[in-house]
């Protein structure tokens, strides 16, 4: 009996585990490639991009050990996608907390401003912290960037994607059903 | 490979939503993250108890291989991952999936930036998610170091700093620059 075909379901389960990395990987490379072009990507288009190159590396080296054949084909298929998916989807919103997660930034901007008067933030208004305008403006330029939303000539915002939307939607009746709505707070 | 880690990593994790939803619903932890955590931990282990203890009645129904287990194991992971990855946008409500809702209700005429502006105040984006970190201990204040007696200044604590870190190397490994997002 070969190596592979001895060590194949163990093989199977390290090359899925090892995802993320291969996943880093191509995004830093991507990520570099990106900051070059005239027009730059938005670096959520650039990290999606970079779960599905992986996905092609991934699934190239499954069918290069053979993992992917014989009678095991839709099972070790179905579990590969499973894995992979689930393991992407958590990169990504990895990636997206470093980039938008309100709690990180203002703990960067707070160790950032530094020493041991720290940062100061008046009482009536959070001068020194990202402002809540602005908050708003790169979030809704972001969307825009991202095709989710589109912005008419009378300066009005319109839903143009419907991955978000659908993501939204989502979220919200999850959270109605764990008891919080992110609509109203309540 | 055959259905058995996929059918028992996903088993596992029904599970644990199921705990998850009727003990939010009951009496939500204050620390809810933490709480998630812990959940993701004991699920497993309860289940690898009451699939493998002798006496138990889902004895006959316990996956038989190590690697059959380690890979359900490694499936119910990937998918408890990704569920912790999206409930923090749940409990800070998040903001992007809060916009397009706004904007999806005010149809086709759309909305303008005001009235979205108007959705969202300082204490809803930054001061309430500034609450969370003191309360965490990963941020504390001092009343009145600088600026006179109406400042306050924030440190971050050396468990911040410890969250913090991973993030920053992270972005650097990608090329990009901390808190520039």
């Amino acid at each position: 009996m070969t190596f592979t075909a001895t060590y194949a379901p163990a093989l199977h389960l390290v090359i899925l585990a090892c995802a993320p990395v291969v996943i880093a990987l191509h995004h830093s490379a991507l990520a570099r490639l990106n900051r070059l072009l005239s027009k730059p990507y938005s670096n959520q288009s650039v990290c999606l991009l970079s779960i599905l190159v992986s996905s092609v590396a991934e699934t190239v080296l499954l069918l290069l050990f053979g993992l992917l054949g014989g009678p095991s084909f839709f099972p070790a298929l179905l579990y590969s996608a499973t894995l992979y998916l689930a393991l992407g989807y958590t990169y990504f919103h990895l990636f997206n907390m470093s980039e938008t997660a309100r709690r990180i930034r203002l703990l960067y901007e707070i160790e950032r401003s530094g020493g041991v008067s720290g940062l100061t933030v008046n009482s009536n208004a959070a001068s020194d912290i990202p402002a809540a305008d602005k908050s708003v403006t790169t979030r809704l330029a972001r969307l825009e960037a991202l095709g989710q939303i589109n912005r008419l000539k009378s300066g009005a915002y319109v839903t143009s994607g419907v991955t978000l939307l659908f993501g939204a939607r989502t979220a919200r009746l999850w959270g109605l059903l764990i008891g919080i709505d992110i609509l109203t707070g309540r | 490979m055959s259905y058995v880690p996929l059918v028992y990593g996903t088993l596992f994790f029904i599970f644990a939503l199921s705990l998850h939803v009727l003990l939010w619903r009951l009496l939500r932890p204050v620390k809810d993250v933490l709480s998630l955590f812990i959940l993701f931990a004991i699920v497993p282990l309860f289940s690898i108890a009451l699939l493998y203890l002798p006496h138990s009645p889902f004895f006959n129904l316990r996956p038989y291989g190590i690697i059959e287990l380690t890979g359900a194991l490694l499936c119910y992971c990937a998918l408890y991952c990704a569920y912790i990855m999206t409930y923090p946008a749940l409990q800070a409500r998040c903001p992007s999936l809060r916009m397009v809702l706004l904007i999806k209700r005010a149809g086709g005429a759309g909305i303008k930036l005001e009235e979205v502006r108007a959705g969202f105040d300082t204490a809803d984006l930054v001061t309430n998610r500034l609450d969370d970190l003191i309360s965490s201990g990963l941020v504390i204040k001092d009343k009145g170091v600088a600026g006179g007696a109406s400042a306050i200044a924030y440190r971050v604590t050396p468990r911040g700093s410890l969250l913090l870190r991973p993030f920053m190397l992270f972005r650097r490994f990608l090329g990009l620059a901390p808190g520039e997002g």
